[in-house]
């Protein structure tokens, strides 16, 4: 129960004088310094083992279970969970890269509590990787970097960094390759840190950058081969995308508990706040958006065990879709939180105002909301509903969302830069029927059917839409980019459909009777998608009034508790000696 | 069973084809397509090549990786390595 053990730890640290201690980690936000203190107890509980895979000696084998840990510490501070989390991102090329040396020796230095950085963005060159000038020249056996990195997060406190460098001067798709650098081993003066940048957010994350003057690098720097750093990239950003929607997951968690708090003591006109209905309506629409953020969430970090051919269009989603919907739920309970969101040092609710500002900075990190909905949106004809074969059984998302099934370990030669089908938009029509086949049983089973009913509707006049598109070359019109938005949410329905349906746990508790959860995401996705769906009023009313009289139970649809037990992969363990 | 309205085992059948379908990605070019010139230089981005092999890859009935776009960077060699990817499927296919 690791996730629970992190819980339990992170509640104790946050007691005055801890390294958790809100009043702490607010000091660090006002002088933009580091959090090294909730750093430093992160690496002694060993979430560095977790940036490891486990045939590399860590403990590192699901996404999910990951992604749940990074969560937790989100939901405490978002800036302390982006200022540890970047080690996934500087590790994951030598794991996708595969190759015993470099990835044994990352492994290596990660478990000894090293902080890896990922450098990817250069000066003027925004999100387009083909664009970048920093320079890898051969140089008797090994070779020399020029040029510069920035910004980059945790680029001037850490000693590694993993760079994608210009290795042919045209440039061009094989004109990249990935290195993995060690500034201790390069000679004085060849590589020199840019200043840290004041940020609106994250403000005391290392947001700096890095500067390579003929720097001499070893030949076993290279990660992956000669001219294959930007496939190797474009592969790995398939996994850190469905990684940095933990961090959303976080901030609405950490905004509903300050919600729940604020309902809980704020009196209006003589009643409780949560007795006006608006309240209520606006505190379930902000938990109907946790819900289908989770369900996007984990579908991705399954998915990415699973059907890892088909994560080039999951984690494009995922990554356009949640930290937008999480802005959005932010939004909502600002509006309720009113004054308490705004000002700062306030009875504890200045925690708002930091993880808004925190969370902005989420839509940006590897590849923005435009940049992934663009990705989306080049190969949306290739998606339309019918165009291509229906994945098999076993790559539907009902049996890989299964509580108790065991995700396959991550093959990462599985990865595609192209996904052949949509598994969870291919179940979509089956779920329906599904439900369809339910509809006599209650009103509100007959209510769900009919959301799930418009759901597959919105979803085929996407497809009818989608049959006039063709695919071009440069940046998509908007109204493409629009059509890639209501590809977004029907791909949101359709996770929260499978999860419904995978779960039987989820038929029932308190936000499971009578499918709740599930009409609160449907009807969040029909509104998304321009429709105005009858009865959604009460699912946010009913699901407001949960937030507000259940305080103890989670705004949540995930059992996180994963147990914490050995993979069971069929091969003999055989005692050490 | 893919049907093609050529003979995509001659290369110079599956090159003409080839620089017709590529047409569409560019509406605003003005000429026709250079078999041998590189298609970077035609302004084919990153996510047009993956959108241009997801088509090829329906045309044709096998996978095609966008990254074989990187690696057969103009349409004469790209075609030349298609039709060798169809040959060894044939046998299959008879």
């Amino acid at each position: 129960m690791r996730t629970a053990d992190l819980e339990a730890r992170l509640a104790e640290w946050s007691r005055p004088g801890g390294p958790f201690d809100p009043a702490v980690l607010t000091a660090h936000d006002e002088t933009e310094s580091f959090p090294a203190e909730a750093c430093a107890a992160l690496d002694t509980w060993g979430l560095p083992e977790y940036y490891v895979p486990v045939r590399r000696g860590g403990r590192q084998d699901r996404l999910d279970e990951f992604l749940a840990l990074l969560r937790r510490i989100a939901a405490r501070d978002l800036t302390v969970a982006v200022a540890h989390g970047k080690t996934f991102l500087g590790g994951v090329c030598a794991w996708v890269a595969g190759e015993d040396g470099p990835a044994d020796l990352l492994a290596r230095h990660v478990l000894a509590g090293e902080p890896v950085a990922w450098g990817l963005t250069e000066p003027d060159g925004g999100s387009d990787l083909l664009a970048g000038s920093l320079t890898a020249t051969r140089h008797g056996s090994g070779w020399h970097l020029s040029g510069r990195k920035w910004p980059v997060n945790n680029a001037t406190r850490g000693n590694l960094l993993c760079v994608l460098a210009r290795t042919e001067p045209e440039g061009g798709p094989r004109g990249f390759t990935v290195f993995l650098i060690d500034k201790r081993a390069t000679a004085t003066g060849t590589v020199r840190p840019l200043p840290k940048m004041p940020t609106h957010g994250i403000r005391g994350a290392d947001i700096s950058g890095v500067e390579f003057h003929e720097a001499r690098v070893p030949a076993h720097a290279l990660v992956g081969t000669v001219g294959g750093g930007l496939e190797l990239v474009l592969k790995s950003l398939q996994l850190t995308r469905i990684v940095c929607v933990s961090l959303s997951l976080g901030a609405g968690d950490h905004a509903l508990g300050l919600l729940r708090r604020f309902l809980s003591e704020r009196r209006l006109y003589g009643r409780d706040l949560a007795d006006l209905p608006h309240v209520r309506g606006t505190a379930g629409r902000a938990a109907a958006h946790q819900f289908l953020a989770e369900a996007v969430a984990h579908t991705a970090a399954r998915a990415a065990h699973q059907v890892p051919e088909e994560l080039s269009v999951v984690s494009a989603v995922a990554k356009a879709f949640v930290p937008t919907l999480v802005q959005g739920q932010l939004r909502l309970i600002g509006d309720l939180l009113g004054a308490r969101g705004f000002l700062t040092g306030v009875e504890g609710y200045g925690g708002f105002a930091k993880l808004e500002r925190d969370h902005q900075v989420v839509p940006l990190f590897d590849g923005s909301t435009w940049v992934n909905r663009a990705g989306l949106a080049g190969v949306l004809p290739l998606l339309r509903p019918g165009r291509r074969a229906t994945a098999s059984v076993s790559a539907s998302p009902v049996h890989w969302l299964r509580e108790e099934h065991r995700p396959a370990p991550l093959d990462a030669r599985r990865l595609r830069l192209l996904a052949p089908r949509d598994s969870v938009l291919g179940a979509l029509p089956t779920l329906v029927a599904e439900l369809a086949e339910q509809e006599r049983t209650s009103s509100t089973a007959a209510e769900t059917a009919s959301l799930s009913r418009a759901l597959l509707a919105a979803y085929e006049r996407l497809g009818a839409d989608l049959k006039n598109v063709r695919p071009t070359g440069g940046a998509p019109s908007t109204a493409t980019m629009r059509l890639a938005e209501r590809y977004e949410w029907c791909f949101a329905g359709a996770a929260a459909l499978a999860l419904h349906r995978a779960r039987p746990r989820l038929h029932d508790g308190p936000w499971g009777q009578d499918g709740l959860w599930l009409r609160g995401c449907l009807a969040l996705a029909l509104e998304g998608l321009g429709s105005r769906p009858t009865g959604a009023t009460q699912v946010y009313d009913r699901l407001g009034t949960l937030v507000t009289t259940a305080p103890d139970v989670p705004v949540s649809v995930l059992d996180d508790m994963v147990p914490d037990e050995p993979v069971h992969d069929g091969s003999v363990e055989v005692p050490a000696a | 069973m893919t049907t093609y309205g050529f003979d995509p085992a001659a290369p110079s059948e599956l090159q003409s084809w080839l620089v017709e379908r590529l047409a569409e990605y560019l509406p605003d070019l003005g000429e026709a397509v250079d078999p041998y010139r590189q298609l970077g230089e035609y302004g084919l981005d990153s996510i047009a090549v993956v959108a241009f092999a997801a088509d090829v890859e329906e045309q044709l009935g096998i996978a095609v990786d966008p990254t074989a776009i990187w690696d057969y960077p103009t349409v004469s060699e790209l075609a030349e390595y298609l039709a060798g990817e169809l040959a060894e499927r044939r046998p299959q296919a008879a």
